[in-house]
């Protein structure tokens, strides 16, 4: 067996509060493939957040490791593409400057101009591009945020909650984009969410956490995504009998898991 | 509440301007009736004819051997002086100081200790170390920026979003470009709101230090007029204090609307 593209081993996530240490994650063990899309579901408080953080460098683990196609996390780095729940856009940056952060800052903005356009163009935003953040809608501030990510080329993708904010159309849109581009790419993306029917409609695999300590309950390969290559019918697919149940399952993990 | 777009807050906008000049109607009208109809004497209120011929006076004559333009540019420059060294020392002090808990715990006890002390305390001691003159006005109105602008920067750089901080992060940006790129913009426009603080405060204490230690300047001149009791001196002094602190001011708002054009639409 190859090693897997991102493994976390017995990892334990413990930080100092006001009431004492808290337990956020409790002997993680997970690995997955180069090209899955990987959904995390669970009760709010159940360490998802803390989960993705530490694959993106912004936590070090209390014991256990992550690793990235074998190497450890050392720190944020543009090899993985973050995309929280609000935008957090630069507003006294352009369009364009927010997408091309990435390259400038590494000091690569000549090369990566034409994918910044690429990319722009993809979502719709190329004639926005002088435009400021303040003057997008939700969903165009949250495609900015996609787009600033990918320039970079990320081996993995880190999405939390990132169409919690938005309206259930302009959702439902996001997610088509965003599996369009997960096709497309074939790119390893982790993405968390609060609802189980976007978990089971983007996924390849849906990882189901216990509240606080963070434990794995449950892992599931799901199908909806690998499936139909035209899906010009996402209300078809979630009113599938297929999906229905293999959604009412995992609700039905997180409400036993929940006591 | 129904929206009438553009002539509604036309006719709205229109409104409040009314009202601002009904106000200066007003109080012109009252200046001018308590005046001209001899409810007050000429010494305590000048009138309209009176104030208008001392400022003639003043603009042809000058005032003790300069122009009044003389008096007000001194004024001008001492502010200026004070305030841009001050602000900006201030603002590079804050910045390190929100950014970073050490530089926190060294520069806090002066800012703090700085900070509410009246500024006249301690300009008798500056004026022994640094005679009458320039050097030590400017040195208090240094000082009197300095805190305002430290603090007002320190704020912005504590209230830098952290998922900002981190996605410029996992872009790809060193300590110095999440500095450059994300704390700094983040703080620009409380660092104008201390500027605005900061000049409306060394305004108020060069007035005060001119009367103390100068023998020019408007502040000055206020007081030696009001010595010989020409009150038409004094009001023109303070009007054009006045006018001056207020394009001060608007100059600082309208730098701030242009620079930090995103604030409070994001």
């Amino acid at each position: 067996m190859t090693s897997p593209f991102v493994a976390f081993q017995n990892l334990t996530i413990e930080y100092p509060s006001k009431e004492g240490p808290v337990h956020a994650l409790d002997s993680i063990d997970l690995a997955f493939g180069a090209g899955d899309f990987v959904c995390i579901v669970g009760p709010s408080g159940c360490g998802k957040t803390t989960l993705m953080q530490t694959l993106a460098g912004f936590i070090r683990p209390t014991s256990g490791s992550v690793t990235l196609a074998g190497e450890p996390i050392a720190g944020p780095g543009p090899d993985r593409g973050v995309v929280f729940q609000q935008p957090a856009l630069f507003p006294w940056m352009t369009v364009a400057q927010n997408a091309g952060f990435g390259p400038m800052v590494r000091g690569l903005g000549g090369e990566r101009r034409e994918k910044v356009e690429h990319y722009l163009r993809l979502v719709g935003l190329w004639d926005f591009r002088n435009r400021y953040p303040y003057q997008l809608s939700g969903g165009m501030q949250q495609r900015l945020a996609i787009v600033r990510a990918l320039v970079n080329d990320p081996k993995v993708l880190l999405m939390d909650e990132p169409f919690g904010a938005l309206d259930a159309l302009t959702r439902e849109k996001m997610q088509e984009e965003l599996h369009a581009v997960w096709r497309r790419t074939q790119m390893t993306v982790v993405f968390i969410t609060h609802s189980v029917e976007e978990a089971v409609y983007l996924g390849t695999e849906v990882v189901v956490m216990s509240p606080r300590p963070g434990r794995i309950l449950e892992r599931l390969a799901v199908g909806f995504s690998r499936a139909s290559g035209a899906r010009d019918d996402i209300r078809a697919i979630k009113a599938s009998p297929e999906f229905v149940a293999t959604r009412e399952r995992i609700l039905g993990l997180i409400w036993a898991g929940a006591g | 509440m129904s929206m009438r777009p553009a002539l509604g807050s036309a006719w709205r906008a229109l409104g409040e301007r009314r009202v601002t000049a009904l106000s200066l109607l007003v109080l012109v009208l009252a200046w001018i009736g308590a005046t001209e109809g001899g409810l007050v004497d000429d010494l305590f209120l000048p009138g309209p004819a009176s104030l208008w011929s001392g400022f003639l006076d003043l603009v042809e004559n000058g005032y003790k051997s300069r122009t009044i333009w003389e008096h007000a540019a001194l004024s001008l420059e001492r502010v200026l002086a004070g305030f841009v060294t001050g602000a900006v020392a201030g603002t590079l002090v804050g910045l390190g100081m929100g950014y970073n808990r050490k530089i926190e715990a060294f520069f806090s006890p002066l800012v703090e200790f700085f900070r509410p002390l009246p500024q006249l305390a301690y300009l008798v001691l500056l004026i022994v170390w640094f005679g009458i003159g320039e050097t030590p006005q400017i040195i208090l109105l240094f000082l009197t920026a300095f805190p305002v602008s430290a603090i007002a920067a320190m704020d912005g750089v504590k209230s830098v979003s952290v998922l900002r901080m981190q996605a410029a992060r996992s872009m790809g940006a060193s300590e110095w470009q999440v500095f450059r790129y994300v704390v700094f913009p983040s703080a620009l426009h409380e660092i104008f709101t201390g500027a605005r603080l900061a000049i409306g405060v060394v305004y108020a204490t060069l007035i005060a230090a001119e009367i103390i230690a100068g023998s020019t300047g408007l502040g000055w001149v206020i007081l030696d007029a009001g010595r010989f009791l020409r009150s038409d001196y004094v009001f023109v002094g303070i009007l054009m204090i006045g006018v001056m602190g207020l394009v001060l001011d608007r100059l600082l708002l309208t730098f701030e609307h242009r620079i930090v054009h995103w604030a409070g639409r994001d």
